[in-house]
């Protein structure tokens, strides 16, 4: 049967529960009934006769009336008449007796109890009053005792009918009390999400979580958590004791987490997910096991667990049972997990829209205002006949000027979003070789990312983390230098903005701007340091995660190359001898006279 | 005979700004205004004017399709581009567009009637506040700069050694040697070691296998 027929027949019950048909069909049944007992009677001329008063009762029932107090009182009326054909002289006809049912069914379903007794009791009233007339004692018997159980029966079926309306209006009206209520539990729900998750963005402690309860499981040595983001990268919400490094994490079929990731159940395989390309052809043949648990929604993948062991014993280990319960505890997580993500995803939505807004705002409005306001002075300007005034009007014009300028960048600042193909380091460091066009000081600006990325909302608020210090520090610091630095490993990032300006006044320490990237910092489960940088300046400094393998920040120290992608235009000025080997990526902002005369 | 100017800004304080601006100048009249795409291209089929001065962000429609248009039409035109958004992308677009100049919106009046006056003399020039600047920003190269030492392990690797061997022959640890991969495959946009090769070998900074 196909889907439309099924809708049809559907609707086609629907119309026939419908009070009014039901009414109809019970009425028509009820008739044809009587029609036939009667051509079957005694005496099929006056049975008939009866009959058909009662095919006019019907029609009184459907007499078009649109007085409501009226079309209540119709079932009685057609109860009366009907009852009228029932009792008639010159006899009695005790086989019609049944209709009697109809008016009441019809009063009590359409009206309720009121005109259902009124229905039953005036049929009865008029039986009654028919009897009386005909003086037959006899007949007056058998009639009676028919006819009371008639009445009785019809009284009975109206008040149930009455009883079948009530309740039909309840569930009717409880129907949409239960569906705000399915609503209220919800948005509750969605609440406590919102304030647990403000807390931290989740899905990062719930991946832990996963792995700590798993090592019951699954006995394993690394193990990782890996959600699917734009682009079909991997990237890890959480590890545990492995080094992301190490592992090829692109999606084809090569991999054995491509392999996983296709397969879509649970694999084991007797093999470590090592990088074998990178391992080369003089490393140990693979020893060890690896399990890899799809993370899903339906019978969607949105990511994976993957856990290694270096043990040899492996698969034979890894009972079935073990697995199950492994997997079934994954599913448990995996929505709750991509809950979180969607709900963090939500937000940075959300936010995105709003700072676009913010910037159309105040592109279209306060700056064009200001730029014409520019203008109009350029005007005054020119037409000044007095040099003190022009002089005056000219300071003003360079105030307007550094205004409008300053709005400027706040709409580029507003507009600059991290992106699923520019990352935090190229949008951090775009962003700062714009700002820093006409600034009175050199920027030094050291990227160390991972291949793999924190997920887009993360880098989104980090970013903006930085751009709020980095405008601090050009508004307010009057410093020579400004030092960017930003290492990315995820689930680790360090950000660190310093300057060697004046330092934190008093008044910026509980300012509006500080307070937001507390505020960014916590949603972040981040550390954010502001403080001051010996022996002058300002540090603000943002950690989130642990950074896992500690031998990498040795190897770093001891002179590993952190990124290049700039050579420094001018000799760099501070700080060269003590770093070291470390040779730091600068980007030096537009710089006074030299700058100038190259032009 | 006076240089013809349409401006072309949907805010009307600004069109007013420049106008006066171009007012008070001798050479310069302004034949014409408009609002939106839609006018300024209706504007200059009317008028014909010598300079275009045109804001990038208009109500219906981008002003450097209308600098484009422009310009496929008639390559003596002035094109002046206007901006209030900050970032080279901007000022490139422009370029690319074939405009004659590009303001920013925080200059003074003056600026734009000096840039007019040098789109009108020389359309098919380009000339921009820091242009040098953005120009030095635009040069530095974006692609990946490695380092000697991740150099050497990346020749390495494309020899086909594993971590350890590459440790031993730079007498380095295996970690560090691990930390070299990780780089080298960040910078290359690689997640294993084939793409790592194909990429580097793509932006020739190893010979192929055969050399």
């Amino acid at each position: 049967m196909t889907a439309t027929s099924v809708v049809k027949l559907g609707r086609r019950w629907a119309v026939l529960t419908e009070p009014r048909t039901l009414v109809l069909a019970v009425r028509l049944a009820l008739l044809g009934f009587c029609l036939v007992v009667a051509a079957l009677d005694d005496h099929p001329r006056r049975a008939v006769a009866g009959a058909l008063v009662i095919a006019v009762a019907v029609c009184v029932a459907y007499i078009p009336v649109h007085d409501s107090l009226l079309r209540r009182l119709l079932p009685t009326i057609e109860a009366c008449v009907a009852a009228a054909g029932m009792i008639a002289p010159p006899a009695d006809r005790a086989s019609l007796l049944p209709y009697l049912l109809a008016p009441a069914f019809a009063a009590g379903l359409l009206y309720g109890v009121m005109p259902a007794i009124n229905a039953a009791g005036m049929a009865t009233f008029v039986l009654l009053v028919g009897h009386l007339i005909a003086n037959n004692p006899e007949s007056l018997h058998s009639f009676g005792a028919d006819s009371s159980q008639w009445v009785l029966l019809s009284l009975a079926v109206g008040l149930l009918a009455a009883w079948v309306r009530r309740l039909a209006a309840e569930s009717a009206a409880s129907d949409g009390n239960r569906s705000y209520e399915a609503a209220y539990e919800l948005l509750s729900q969605l609440r406590t999400v919102s304030r647990q998750l403000s807390g931290g963005l989740d899905a990062v402690s719930l991946a832990q979580g996963l792995l700590q309860s798993l090592r019951a499981h699954v006995p394993y040595d690394k193990g990782a958590v890996f959600i699917r983001a734009d682009g079909g990268r991997l990237v890890p919400l959480a590890l545990d004791g492995a080094s992301f490094v190490e592992w090829d994490t692109s999606l084809d079929d090569s991999t054995p987490l491509g392999r996983a990731w296709q397969a879509a159940g649970p694999t084991v395989a007797a093999a470590g997910l090592l990088d074998d390309s990178a391992a080369g052809p003089t490393a140990r043949p693979d020893d060890g096991h690896h399990t890899v648990l799809p993370l899903r929604m339906g019978e969607r993948t949105f990511g994976l667990v993957a856990l290694e062991s270096d043990t040899q014993a492996a698969p034979a280990v890894l009972e079935s049972g073990q697995l199950r319960a492994a997997s079934d505890l994954v599913d448990e997580t995996a929505l709750r997990l991509e809950t979180a993500l969607l709900f963090g995803e939500v937000r940075s939505i959300a936010t995105s829209e709003e700072r676009r807004r913010l910037a159309r705002e105040i592109h279209d409005g306060i700056a064009q205002e200001l730029a014409s306001l520019g203008y109009a002075i350029d005007d005054l300007v020119a037409g000044a006949g007095d040099q003190n005034l022009a002089g005056v009007l000219r300071d003003l014009r360079r105030e307007v000027t550094r205004m409008v300028g300053e709005l400027r960048l706040s709409i580029f600042d507003l507009r600059s979003e991290v992106q699923s193909q520019v990352g935090l380091g190229s949008a951090l460091s775009d962003y700062v070789r714009a700002v820093s066009v006409g600034a009175a000081f050199s920027v030094h600006v050291i990227l160390d990312e991972a291949p793999d990325r924190l997920p887009i909302n993360v880098e989104a608020e980090l970013l903006r983390i930085a751009q709020e210090a980095i405008t601090n520090a050009r508004k307010h610091a009057g410093a020579e230098h400004l030092w960017v630095t930003c290492r990315v490993d995820p689930p680790f990032a360090h950000v660190r903005i310093e300057d060697d300006g004046r330092g934190m006044g008093k008044a910026r320490h509980d300012s509006f701007g500080l307070e937001v990237m507390r505020e960014r910092a916590d949603r972040l489960g981040g550390t954010l340091e502001i403080g001051r940088r010996e022996p002058h300046g300002t540090f603000v400094d943002l950690r989130l995660g642990e950074r896992r393998s500690t031998p990498r920040d040795a190897t770093v120290r001891a002179g590993t190359v952190t990124s290049v992608t700039e050579e420094s235009q001018q000799p760099w000025r501070s700080g060269q001898s003590a770093q070291g080997a470390e040779r730091r990526h600068h980007e030096e902002g537009n710089r006074d006279g030299h700058e100038r005369a190259t032009r | 005979m006076a240089t013809s100017v349409l401006l072309v800004d949907d805010h009307e304080l600004i069109r007013q700004g420049l106008r006066r601006a171009f007012e008070r100048t001798d050479d310069f009249v302004v034949v014409a205004e408009a609002a939106s795409v839609a006018e300024a291209v209706a504007a200059a089929n009317a008028h014909s004017p010598d300079v275009v001065v045109v804001d990038v962000r208009l109500p219906d429609g981008n002003g450097l399709d209308v600098a484009r248009q422009l310009r496929e039409r008639n390559d003596d035109i002035g094109i002046v581009v206007l901006t209030m958004y900050a970032g080279d992308e901007q000022l490139f677009g422009a370029l690319e567009a074939g405009a004659s100049a590009f303001v920013a919106k925080d200059a003074p009046a003056e600026d734009v009637v000096s840039a007019a006056r040098h789109a009108v003399v020389s359309p098919r020039s380009f000339s921009a506040a820091d242009l040098a600047e953005a120009m030095r920003r635009r040069l530095t190269p974006s692609g990946p700069q490695l380092s000697p030492r991740e150099r050497e392990v990346l020749q390495l690797l494309a020899d086909g050694l594993g971590v350890a061997a590459i440790a031993r022959q730079l007498f380095i640890s295996e970690s560090t040697t691990k930390t070299h991969i990780s780089k080298l495959y960040e910078k290359l946009g690689a997640a294993n070691r084939a793409q790592a090769l194909m990429s580097a070998m793509r932006l020739g900074l190893i010979k192929s296998a055969e050399q």
